[in-house]
């Protein structure tokens, strides 16, 4: 039900940090719905629908992006950048994942149309806030059914 | 007939008569009548003829024909009268002479009579009455002579003479005239002398001093009566004396309007025989009294002082110094000038300045000359072209060089001061390589700089994400266990993990304000206008938490605004109040005054915090401000030992200072500057 409806795509290299978010997104039985890329550019074709997601349809998602800064071949900024500037893709919101939030990067992804960041280790709460932040309730609420007792 | 027989008889009649007449001479005289009729008829330049007593003409001689143009036979029988001009026969003039002839025995008159064809001539006239024995008129004997000639000639004098004396008479009073103006001239001039400016001296041919002026009498200290007809020499200093007669002779023989002794230095000689540089122009008159010799004088002994001075300023001027004429050819140099160019004074002086430009420069050289005679103003040569002088040797040097007109009785000069910049351009160029290799070596170090910022920047970004991610992984799995697998550990082990992320966390502050501090050294420092009080107010807002409990008292004294950028200046007030709540933890009341007071460096403010905390022995007051240091043990005192090295960077950042006075639990105070104009010191 979920496999061809990602509802969100979380792009991190450091396997710990996976780890840890999808604990949280599991903990919440939300981690059917997260898709992990490894590095910049399997995001990329992740989120164009080209390569190895060339049999995706690039109007099913994802839903939201949680994005890495710090990735292989192709870094985080220029991700956000090529996403938000693609008008296909530019209304995906995108939380951008930071290891301090002193990060110089932080403004930078500000200027390139980031929505909001948060702070790792990825935990559900930090993830709630932003979504709510965001106003993205419809994803909490979606989840929901899943996520309920 | 007649006139053919009668002409020898004719003549001999009368000729007879001649004697008998009692004037030309002795009846009793025994005459040829032959000879006297050849005599009077060969006589050309006398018309002798006979007058009967009406005067009718008698007897022709050859001279009356000459001289009146009628043949005998025209005119034997006509009346005398027809000789006579038209106005002589009207006044009866020919009966006058008769009359007067035959009354008085002779008439001689001297008038114009008429010749045949009507033209007049200047005749001598002398008529003899002829009588015979009896005393009866018998006629009358009259001899003509053609004075015209004499007659023009006289007139000519006379009229000559009329001219002659005329002219004599013009003369005379032109002479007069003359007499006059030269009696006024003289005045004139005897006046133009005694006002003249200088003092001017007359002498004769002999040397003797005819005419002086009062400048004269105070220039040379003498009175008038003293000098005149006095030799000239009593004015020349004795040690001249003797040349000068021959010098005075030399002049009167070549006499001309022109200077005294060109090319030599002249001197006066006062009374009193002190001696004084002059100037004298001459000039000859000629006057009645032969030739004259007109001086002026002029006392040149300020001028000569004025040319010393002159002249030992260019002597003593540390550069090369050297003055042209208007043909460029030099008149005056100065030693420093022999030294720079390796010519003598005596080989450079009266030769062209071009001497001293290199052959490459020499042909351009008088055009530039002359423009800058055409347009003088001090200006230096050549601006914007390097000047280069050739010494004697030949070889160049590069020079700078002034030009200044003067302008000199001997007419315009330039005066050039040469300087030798060959050092200055040897240092310049030195300068020049030195200021190359600094920059080399600048833009080296820069780059090194910057690379090593990077690397730092690069360090900083690893450190954040790479440090980080371990951490977060330690405190993530240790957070799921103590979760997931609570049930499953015993007390013990769950403490142990508490402590795992206790640790995880501290280190995770470490890293936070070592990054902090290192963003520090690249962050830009925004001056602008703050309130310290403001800035005071929020940190002791947001450090409410560290007041809770306990019985603080702080005391915030006015602070005046100050320059400085506000969010670093926050951190800097945040760390210290919050050191200074930290430090009186353990009092029962923490006392913690804030204000400033006024610094001993101008335009600029002490601020500091001052608590009754624990205090610190000043003997580690130089570890105060280092990157983890600490004096306290971090158990009694949590922190990382940042804080206070954060403070100090920013301080310093601002171009303040900041400092402690301290003793172990006496208290602490920080004070801090934020450099000068910060703030308008009260």
């Amino acid at each position: 039900m979920r496999a061809n409806c990602v509802e969100i795509l979380l792009v991190e290299d450091n396997p710990n940090d996976v780890k840890l978010a999808m604990h949280a997104f599991e903990t919440h039985n939300m981690a059917n719905s997260v898709h992990v890329a490894r590095d910049g550019a399997e995001a990329l074709e992740f989120i164009f629908c080209t390569d190895r997601y060339a049999d995706r349809k690039i109007h099913s998602g994802p839903k939201m992006i949680l994005l890495d800064l710090k990735l292989p071949l192709v870094d985080g900024i220029e991700v956000l950048r090529r996403a938000k500037g693609d008008p296909r893709t530019q209304r995906i919101p995108i939380v951008v994942m930071t290891s301090s939030k002193e990060d110089r990067d932080i403004v930078e992804s500000y200027k390139l149309g980031v929505n909001s960041y948060i702070v790792k280790p990825v935990d559900f709460g930090q993830f709630t806030d932003a979504v709510k932040q965001l106003g993205y309730y419809w994803l909490l609420l979606n989840q929901s059914p899943i996520a309920g007792p | 007939m007649q006139a053919a027989n009668g002409k020898h008889r004719g003549f001999a009649t009368p000729v007879q008569d001649v004697p008998e007449s009692g004037t030309a001479g002795n009846s009793s005289l025994p005459l040829n009548e032959e000879l006297l009729r050849l005599a009077v008829g060969g006589m050309p330049d006398y018309a002798i003829i006979m007058l009967d007593p009406q005067g009718r003409v008698g007897t022709w001689n050859a001279g009356a024909e000459r001289i009146k143009g009628y043949r005998a036979e025209e005119i034997i029988g006509h009346h005398f009268s027809c000789f006579h001009t038209d106005e002589a026969i009207q006044q009866g003039w020919p009966k006058t002479e008769l009359a007067r002839a035959t009354a008085e025995g002779r008439f001689e008159d001297e008038g114009w009579r008429v010749r045949k064809d009507g033209s007049k001539f200047w005749a001598n006239v002398i008529i003899t009455a002829l009588r015979d024995d009896t005393g009866d008129l018998k006629g009358f004997s009259k001899v003509t002579r053609d004075l015209t000639e004499r007659k023009l000639a006289e007139d000519a004098i006379r009229k000559l003479n009329a001219e002659l004396e005329e002219r004599v008479r013009e003369r005379t009073a032109e002479l007069h005239a003359a007499v006059d103006e030269r009696r006024r001239a003289e005045g004139k001039f005897q006046l133009v002398v005694e006002s003249a400016p200088n003092a001017m001296v007359m002498i004769d041919r002999d040397g003797r001093i005819i005419l002086i002026n009062a400048q004269t009498e105070k220039l040379f200290g003498y009175m008038r009566d003293e000098l005149l007809g006095q030799p000239v020499e009593l004015l020349v200093p004795k040690r001249f004396r003797s040349q000068h007669p021959e010098y005075r002779t030399s002049f009167l023989a070549n006499p001309a309007a022109r200077a005294m002794g060109v090319g030599r230095d002249l001197f006066g000689q006062r009374k009193d025989g002190s001696e004084f540089p002059v100037e004298i122009g001459l000039t000859p008159i000629e006057s009645d009294e032969g030739l004259l010799v007109l001086s002026a004088i002029v006392d040149i002994t300020e001028r000569k002082r004025a040319e010393q001075k002159f002249r030992l300023a260019v002597e003593s001027a540390p550069n090369g110094m050297l003055m042209i004429n208007a043909e460029g050819r030099i008149v005056l140099i100065n030693a420093q000038t022999e030294k720079l160019f390796g010519f003598a004074r005596d080989e450079l002086l009266g030769q062209p300045v071009e001497l001293l430009v290199p052959a490459r420069y020499r042909e351009k050289h008088p055009e530039y000359r002359i423009g800058f005679f055409g347009d003088p103003a001090a200006r230096s040569m050549g601006t914007g072209r390097d000047l280069y002088g050739q010494r004697k040797d030949g070889s160049e040097f590069p020079v700078e060089i002034g030009l200044m007109p003067i302008e000199t009785e001997e007419g315009r000069l330039v005066l050039a001061a040469i300087v030798d910049i060959t050092e200055r351009k040897r240092a310049q160029e030195e300068i020049r390589k030195f200021s190359e290799g600094l920059e080399q070596r600048v833009a080296e170090r820069t780059a090194l700089l910057e690379s090593a910022n990077k690397e730092l920047e690069a360090f900083s970004y690893t450190v954040s994400h790479d440090l980080r991610a371990p951490l977060r992984a330690i405190d993530g799995f240790s957070r799921i266990v103590m979760e997931d697998f609570a049930p499953l550990l015993p007390a013990e082990a769950k403490n142990y993990l508490q402590d795992v992320r206790a640790n995880t966390l501290r280190m995770g502050e470490l890293v936070d304000d070592l990054l902090s501090f290192a963003r520090l050294s690249r962050q830009p420092v925004n001056k602008e206008f703050v309130a310290p009080q403001w800035i005071v107010t929020q940190c002791l807002e947001e450090l409410q938490s560290q007041k809770n409990g306990r019985r603080v008292e702080i005391r915030v004294a006015e602070l005046p605004p100050c320059q400085a950028d506000p969010s670093l200046l926050k951190q800097v007030w945040f760390n210290l109040i919050s050191n200074a709540l930290k430090y009186t933890g353990k009092r029962e009341t923490a006392l913690i005054e804030i204000g400033c007071q006024p610094s001993a460096e101008p335009q600029q403010q002490v601020y500091f915090v001052k608590d009754n905390g624990v205090g610190f022995n000043m003997r580690y007051a130089h570890k105060l401000f280092g990157v983890f240091q600490r004096l306290h043990a971090s158990e009694d005192y949590e922190g990382t030992g940042v804080g206070l090295a954060i403070v100090q960077r920013i301080v310093n950042r601002h171009g303040g200072r900041i400092w402690a006075e301290a003793a172990p639990d006496k208290g602490a105070t920080f004070f801090f500057t934020l450099g000068e104009g910060s703030t308008n010191a009260r």
